[in-house]
């Protein structure tokens, strides 16, 4: 497999579960835009362009995942609050079973004993 | 220190080039868009000033970690319904050398034929046109005007033909004989010719605005 085909899949698997993710911070209470962007990129790995998530959440808006209302703030013009809404909860819940099972299957093929972790650096673990 | 005039240039540009990249979205979702994008700029600057990254330096961190704007505009292309996104008309470049065929067909048989030869060739060589309407120019413009030229010829001479017809009976058998001949069906052209020669010269034409109006890339892409 050459490294670029690693990159490749991790790149699929961040557009694919992206969504799931904004959904997942959203179901611990609303947040505004930019607070939400800055939760998911202090998540190591996950986003690397944070303005690509705007698009995602007027997606989400459309698919009826999220609503959002316009809150005064401290600081500066009202802001747009992001909620999440009972379909983007049944979505979120349906997401994270599937997500669970198919980590764990992928977990124990990795890692369950032949991981890099267990064998070798680099070495024989093919055997 | 950069001038503040300079972060405004900065985000201005990245903002412009946002607005450029999404110009087949819907408007209101472009500048929907560009909005949540400008506050979010507000928003980080503001945050790493508080951070001490004062100026310039602040903001180029926050647009790099916005991440290129043409990225943003391609995703939103993406998440937009398809039915949303603005296909830009494929330009109606009804071009010279389109142009150039459909007169060439109409008129090129008056340059000594040749002229309509080259636009059979224009034709029938040009990706824009089906095989069909490629048929129906060919077989309706036979040499083009030249063709209702010799058609209109052709009727004179046959017309001619017809008062001879009618005039040697009469002068063989006697005056009677006359009549019948003249309404014989040779006359024919002398009734509908003007009905005729109108279709002649209206085909060519209404072929020509089909020519013209026929999408320049093929249907069905």
């Amino acid at each position: 497999m050459e490294p670029g085909d690693a990159r490749n899949v991790l790149t699929q698997l961040r557009r694919g579960t992206i969504e799931y993710c904004v959904l997942a911070v959203l179901a611990e209470g609303e947040e505004y835009a930019f607070e939400l962007v800055r939760r998911l990129s202090a998540v190591d790995g996950l986003v690397t362009s944070e303005g690509t998530i705007y698009p995602l959440l007027s997606r989400l808006r459309r698919d009826d995942m999220v609503t959002t209302t316009w809150q005064e703030s401290d600081a500066g013009p009202p802001r747009k609050y992001y909620r999440l809404t009972p379909t983007g909860r049944r979505a979120l819940s349906g997401f994270t079973e599937e997500w669970t099972r198919f980590r764990d299957a992928v977990d124990e093929l990795l890692v369950g004993g032949r991981g890099p972790s267990k064998g070798a650096q680099g070495g024989d673990r093919g055997q | 220190m950069d001038s503040d005039a300079a972060q405004k240039e900065l985000v201005s540009d990245y903002l412009e080039r946002l607005r450029a990249a999404g110009s087949s979205l819907p408007s209101t979702r472009r500048e929907e868009l560009v909005a949540e994008v400008r506050e979010h700029i507000e928003d980080a600057t503001r945050a790493e000033r508080e951070a001490g990254n004062t100026g310039a330096a602040g903001v180029r961190n926050v647009l790099e970690r916005l991440g290129p704007p043409e990225d943003i505009a391609r995703e939103a292309l993406e998440q937009e319904p398809a039915a949303n996104v603005h296909q830009p008309p494929p330009p109606q470049n009804t071009n010279l050398r389109d142009i150039s065929t459909v007169l060439l067909l109409m008129f090129g048989g008056l340059l000594l034929g040749i002229g309509w030869v080259v636009g059979v060739a224009l034709l029938w060589s040009s990706p824009r046109w089906q095989t069909r309407d490629k048929w129906l120019a060919t077989l309706v413009w036979p040499f083009g005007y030249a063709g209702v030229f010799i058609l209109g010829g052709a009727m004179a001479f046959v017309s001619t033909s017809a008062s001879v017809c009618s005039s040697s009976p009469a002068v063989l058998a006697g005056a009677p004989v006359h009549d019948t001949c003249t309404e014989s069906a040779f006359s024919l052209p002398g009734r509908f010719g003007f009905l005729i020669f109108l279709v002649i010269v209206i085909a060519p034409v209404l072929v020509a605005v089909r020519l013209l109006r026929t999408p320049t890339t093929p249907a069905g892409n």
